[in-house]
Formats: C-alpha cells, structure tokens, sequence
C-alpha cells in the first residue's frame, strides 16, 4: 500500500469515526423519539402561582386520533376503568394543565408526570385567554421568543374565556393528524379572510414597534346553542357580524376562530367582529380569498354574493398641517359576481356599473366605521398608518419625539373606495321568470 | 530582509474570494444588528459609506506597495521603520489579528451555543473549531485561498437564498425615517465603522502570493466593493424585516431570519440549512486570519515553515477567545474595539509608514 493510499484510507477512517462520535455528541444529544412535542400551548391567569400553562401534544399511538372522545381504537375506558378524558385525552392528544413560576419552568413541571421530553420546537399555536391579554402579555411573549428551543412560526390567538377550555375542544375530527389539521385551520384565514394569521415574531414586531400596533386572531367556543328553534322569521334577515362562539352552528369542532383582538402596548384593548376583520384585512394588503355579500338594493331580502380582489395595492398617503396628520386611503378592488336572484339581471352593462357603486358604498361605509372604533376607541394603528408617515419625519428622534401613538387618535382618515364588478360568474345572461321576460331581456 | 516561508501563488480571483469571505461572514452574527442599534435606519447604506472610507485607506496602503514593488506590508514595515521597528509594528498586527480570531471565534462559539447546543461545553465547540481552522492553515495559504473560492459561491448562494425565502415578510416601509438617527450619527459611526471591513488587508499582506502590486489592488476593490454592495443589500432587506426597533436585538439577526421562513406546510423550519453555510464560511474566514497572524510571525522571525507553530497559536488564541466572562462583554466590548476601531492600529501603522517612506523618500524592490 503507497503512503498516499494509507493517508487516504486514515483520512476516511477518521471522518467515519468522527462523524459517528460526533453527530448528537455531549448534552445535547436528541432523539426525536424521546420527546412529546406541544402543537397547541395556552395561557391562562393562575391561582397559585404566576402562570397557568396548558399543553396539547399527540399521543404517538398508532391510530391514536381514533381513540379519544369518540370512541374506536382503545375505547373509551383507560386502565383502571377510568375514563380517558380524564386523563385528558382529546382525540389523539393529551390535553394537560399546570401552574408555574413561569412558561418554561412549567414544561419541566409537566415533565415530572410525562415520560418523553416536552419540547416546543414545534408548537403550532400559543392561546392566550383574553384575560391575560387585557392584563398585558410582554412577559410572556418575551419569555416564548427568548427561549431558543421555541419555533419562531407559531400563530398566536386569544381565545374568550379560558384557553384550557378552547385546548380542551380543540379535536381533530377531520383526518389523522392533529398537527396537520392545526397547521391547516390557521391557514384557513386566508380562504375566507375572517380572522387573521399573526405568528409570534410578527406579533413581537409590531408590538416593539413604534410605527404601528400589533393584532391578533380572535377565537373562541361555540356551545351550539345559537341555533335557534321555533317558526322562521317573516323576512329574511341578513346579519355579518359574528364575534367568536355566537356562529349559530350545530356539530363539529367546538372552538372557532373570528375576529380580531387589537393590541396596544401588548395590552389587549378591543375586538373586531367578523365583518369587520374582513374590512381590516382589506385595507391591510392581508385579505387573499373570500366572499362578501351585499344586500340586492333592488330586491331587499335578497344577497348578492361576491369574490373580492384587490385591483391594486392600497394606496396610503399621510400628510402633515401642523402637528395634525391627514391619512388618505385609496383602495381599488375588483369583484366577481357568486351568486344573485336572476330577476335583477344585474349582467347589463348599466346594471353593473349601478352594482359596483353600490357595492363600493357598502364597504366604504363598513371601512369607514371599522376604522373610526379602532381610532377613537382602541386608539391603536393597526392599519400601519404610522410606517407611511414615518416617510415626512427625516430622523428617528423626530419621528419618536411627534409620538405618534398618542397622535393617531386625532388623524384625519379619508377613505375612498373603487369597486369594479368585472365578470358574473358562470352565467352571463340572467332568464328572469314571464312568458315575455325573454324577449323584453334581449 | 529576507523571507524564507513559502506561501504559493493564487490569482485575483482567489484574492477577491478571500477578502469577500472575511468581510460578509460577520453578517452571520451580530453585525447586522450592532448596525442597526448604532445607525437604525440608516445602517443600509451607512455600512456603504464605512466600505468607501475603507477603500481610501486601502488606496493608500496600495500607494505604498507600488513604492516597493515585489515587497509585501511586512517587508515593507521594515523597509520603511528599520529592523526593530518595523518587526515590531509586524508583531503588533500579529497580536492584534490573534485577538481578533480568538473574539470572532468566542462570538461564533456564543451564538452556536445559544441558538443550537446549549448544554454541549464550550470548550469543546472551540476545540472543535480550532482543529478545523488548524488543519486548513498546516495546507498553506494557497489551499486557503482555493478553498474560499470554491465555497464563495456556496456562502452567497446561502445569502441569497435565504433573504429570497423569507421575502414575504419584507417591509418597505420599515426603513423610514431614513436619516436613522441623523446624518452626523450615520458619517461618524460609519467612519469608525470601516473596521469591519479591513480584512481587505490580507490580500497587501499577501502582495507576494497575488503577484504584484496590480493584482493586490485589482483584488482589494473588487472584494470591497462586493462585500459592501452585498453588506448592504442583506441589512436593507434585514431591517425590512425586522423594522429599526426589533433589528437591534437579535444576536444573530439572520438565523433568526431564517428560522421565520415558511414557503408552506412542507417547506418550513428549514435554518438547519443555513448553519451549514454559517460555518463553513466562519471556518475560512478564521482560517484566513489565522494565517495572516501566523504568517507575519514567521516573516518577523524568519521562520521558513509554519506548522510547528499552528499549535501554540490555537493555544494562545484558544486562551484569548476564553478571557470575556460573558456575551455582553464580547459583543459590547471586544466586538467594539474589533469591528469599530481596530482601524485607528489596521491603517494607522500603514498610513505612517507611507509618510515615512514620503519624507524620507524611502523606496525599493523589485517590479
């Protein structure tokens, strides 16, 4: 063997050694195997100590989905005769609470009843129940970004009530997976634009920021009892507006997702309904897919159902008189017509034009209002406003010293829609009901 | 003086590489942020003005290579300062690189310990660093220089992958108010700022590998005006990212970038990825200090081979990088002195020795 062969051969020799010793060498060894991973983290006020933790993280059994609340695979009995929602088994994940000094403490907490490490390197959502976040949530959000092990992707949520509760109903009844069906329900904000998705480093940013202020998704239980029984109403009656809990639904997974919580200062200071999320979303360049109707201004008691698109991004300008900020907010949509009564025909070409104005004084007027609550009564700039009017201040100390968190309640806000109906859906010619209605449409 | 340490040949390319790979490496680490916390919004382009007051001072060292051609800095310090001096101030740029590899390294050993093995001690990080660093200077400088140029395209082809992916969350807006925290603010802080970017003085000390004054010169700009171009453009996109307020506090502002990407349910969590490129190009880059220090050394001390010493300086550089108690003291201290105003010793001594060899119009080598 050359010399050059065996230094070869010592070189591979080595690599193989080394890389053998040295992968997952030391502490910090981990074997995936050995750790529970948290999907869903919540944050309650506690009792006898700083926090109250709760933590969902799957049951790594196989089938496991099919052996919670209802029923299939192991049943409904745990050892002992005891029920397994006892052991806070939830469809496939184990729902479990504790109080500690502070977050982290408390998954060491948890790891004194838990056989696999706790680890929240991919936790998929952080609740916080409302009140806490009315109280202030710097601690903890400081606490969740510190850490190093945390994934900086989690959404974050305040959900009414306690966030055990809102764990404890979130199930996993569509599909297998629980980390799968979490990931997939915080990406549904953009299909239907009715609450938004908010990951924690974005949360941390605008609440740090002293160009804007920070929002979050609104959540919460339905108890289904808004399903009212009895005769129907008379007239229909149209209604948007849904905070968290009140959908009158029946069946599926209790706990929701509607709205939007308004932060200032990491204080929770307000909500918007449902209604009015999609107007936020709107004018925050954040709304992607979804439906809006409008009530048929020749037929009252019948919708006209839309798709949105923004025909361009908003525009916003911010001008200065004085101390006095001037906000002008120019947004340009485009909509699809879903559905509508065949009789109004709004297919012709002066119908259209007529539709789109109405449509365009719906949301302006809806806009309008949206903005003024959060304005006057949460007194915080969700919109980003202040990153546009940051543009006339020429220094950072200028800008801090103007203090635009306390000015912004005195803004101006001009608002100005443009609504453009472009296609009618699958049907470009309405056939209204008369023998003679054909002919009089031509 | 006459010096014995054979050290190859490598062309301009190799030169470029070199110098783009000591500068942009900082990035990785505390740079963009300390960037930010001293020039806010202002820092994306105060890092171009810190670029164009280090190419002056390196027009000036290359005015005093092309006083003596054929010579590189340490010949010329003793050339210009005589035997003892000029072997002195060689040793003090000795010293003072060892410093610096020795904080580079605990920054990097810090950071690594934060975000990926907190419980794994930190000797054996450094240990571990070091071996590697060591067994690329006992290959020589021309295996350094060919080495960073293969993994040059590999490191920004990192950069550039990773500020693509996480364009989503870019804001333009977030660069306002754009005179950061003032005009005056952003020239003096960039001015002592230029120290980040003297490792453009590797290549002058390497005039002899790169053949010639030209090629030294050619290589410099080039690798300045890159790295600067590139420094810039990632702390802009950082800053939209993370907004003036938020970008001071990261201590590695980019993998903190990276760790926020999500592409979809299948392409998320993927910074694994980028440590990859964080410390292959952290190895060149302390491998190429470490050989300038060494190099020097042995070219005060007419040394003709370096590897008997490869292992008293990662000693000494071991010990150095273990004296600050704590990353405070690293960051707000030594980082500081490295990256803020190493420059005053970098090109003070080479300003000197130009004026020196101008009055008393000293000069001399061959072409």
């Amino acid at each position: 063997m050359s010399v050059k062969m065996a230094k070869v051969l010592a070189l591979l020799a080595m690599a193989a050694v080394l890389s053998s010793i040295f992968t997952g060498c030391l502490s910090d060894a981990l074997e995936v195997d050995d750790e529970a991973f948290v999907l869903v983290l919540g944050i309650d006020e506690a009792v006898g100590n700083a926090v109250r933790v709760t933590i969902q993280y799957p049951t790594y059994k196989r089938g496991g989905s099919g052996s919670g609340i209802l029923g299939g695979g192991g049943g409904d009995e745990g050892g002992g005769g005891v029920s397994r929602r006892e052991f806070g088994e939830v469809d496939g994940t184990i729902v479990t609470t504790i109080e500690g000094p502070t977050i982290v403490e408390a998954m060491d907490f948890f790891n004194t009843s838990i056989s696999r490490r706790i680890s929240l390197a991919h936790i998929k959502l952080l609740v916080v129940s409302e009140s806490v976040a009315k109280q202030g949530i710097r601690d903890y959000i400081d606490q969740m970004v510190r850490f190093m092990e945390t994934s900086r992707i989690v959404q974050l949520v305040v959900c009414k009530g306690k966030a055990e509760d809102f764990i404890r109903e979130n199930v996993t009844l569509t599909g297998e997976s629980p980390s799968k069906n979490m990931e997939l329900m915080i990406l549904q904000s953009e299909n239907i634009g009715l609450f938004p998705r908010v990951t924690l480093p974005q949360f941390e940013r605008d609440s740090k920021s002293p160009l804007r202020s920070s929002y979050t998704a609104y959540a919460g239980i339905n108890d289904f009892q808004n399903l009212a029984d009895g005769p129907a109403a008379s007239e229909k009656v149209f209604k948007w507006r849904y905070f968290p809990g009140e959908l009158p639904r029946q069946g599926g997974v209790k706990r929701e997702f509607l709205g939007t919580a308004v932060f200032r200062d990491y204080r929770m200071v307000g909500v918007l309904d449902s209604l009015e999320t999609t107007f936020f979303l709107l004018v925050s360049r954040k709304f992607q897919k979804g439906f809006l109707s409008v009530e048929d201004m020749d037929a009252p008691g019948h919708a006209i159902l839309l798709r949105l698109y923004y025909e361009d991004s908003p525009k916003i300008g911010v001008k200065f008189q004085g101390d006095k900020a001037f906000i002008d907010l120019k947004l340009k949509l485009s909509a699809d017509i879903g559905a509508m009564r065949g009789e109004s025909n709004y297919e012709r070409i002066d119908k259209l034009e007529k539709l789109s104005r109405h449509i365009e004084s719906v949301i302006e007027e809806g806009m309008k209002k949206m903005i003024e609550k959060v304005q006057k009564e949460f007194k915080a700039d969700i919109f980003g406003f202040g990153q546009k009017a940051a543009g006339n201040f020429l220094t950072i100390q200028e800008w801090e010293k103007y203090d635009w968190d306390s000015r912004f309640p005195e803004a101006e806000i001009n608002v100005d829609v443009t609504v453009d109906v472009r296609r009618t859906g699958l049907i470009f010619k309405s056939h209204p009901l008369g023998i003679n209605a054909t002919q009089e449409n031509r | 003086m006459r010096t014995t340490l054979k050290e190859g040949k490598f062309g301009v390319n190799e030169g470029v590489s070199l110098v783009i790979t000591g500068i942009i490496t900082k990035l990785f680490y505390s740079s963009a942020s300390m960037l930010v916390n001293s020039m806010g919004t202002a820092a994306w382009y105060g890092t171009i003005v810190s670029c164009l007051t280090t190419l002056v001072f390196f027009l000036l060292t290359c005015l005093l290579l092309k006083r003596f051609p054929g010579k590189d800095l340490t010949e010329i310090f003793v050339e210009t300062f005589g035997g003892v001096f000029g072997r002195l101030a060689s040793l003090l740029y000795s010293a003072f690189i060892v410093y610096y590899v020795a904080m580079n390294l605990r920054e990097f050993t810090d950071i690594i310990k934060t975000y990926i093995f907190p419980f794994t001690p930190v000797s054996v990080i450094l240990v571990s660093f070091l071996i590697v660093a060591s067994l690329l200077v006992s290959l020589g400088l021309e295996v350094i220089a060919r080495v960073s140029l293969v993994y040059l395209y590999f490191i920004l082809g990192g950069f550039v992958l990773l500020l693509a992916l996480t364009s989503s969350d870019y804001n333009p807006d977030l660069i306002k108010p754009y005179l950061g925290y003032g005009l005056g603010n952003t020239l003096r802080v960039s001015f002592f700022r230029s120290s980040a970017y003297s490792e453009v003085l590797a290549v002058a000390f390497f005039a002899k590998s790169l053949q010639g004054y030209q090629n030294v010169k050619k290589a410099g700009i080039t690798g300045l005006l890159i790295s600067g171009g590139l420094a810039s453009v990632v702390t802009l996109l950082y800053l939209m990212a993370f907004g003036y307020v938020e970008g001071r506090e990261p201590l590695s502002g980019l993998f903190q970038l990276s760790r926020i990407i999500y592409l979809s349910r299948f392409i998320q969590r993927v910074e694994p990825v980028f440590i990859f490129v964080w410390v292959v190009s952290s190895v060149i880059t302390v491998s190429i200090a470490f050989y300038v220090s060494l190099s020097i050394y042995c070219k005060v001390f007419n040394i003709s081979n370096h590897r008997p010493l490869i292992f008293l300086f990662s000693y000494l550089m071991l010990a150095v990088s273990i004296l600050p108690k704590n990353i405070s003291e690293v960051l707000d201290i030594h980082m500081i002195v490295v990256r803020q105003y190493s420059f005053v010793l970098s090109y003070g001594l080479i300003i000197v020795a130009l004026i020196v060899s101008l009055v008393f119009k000293r000069k001399g080598g061959k072409a």
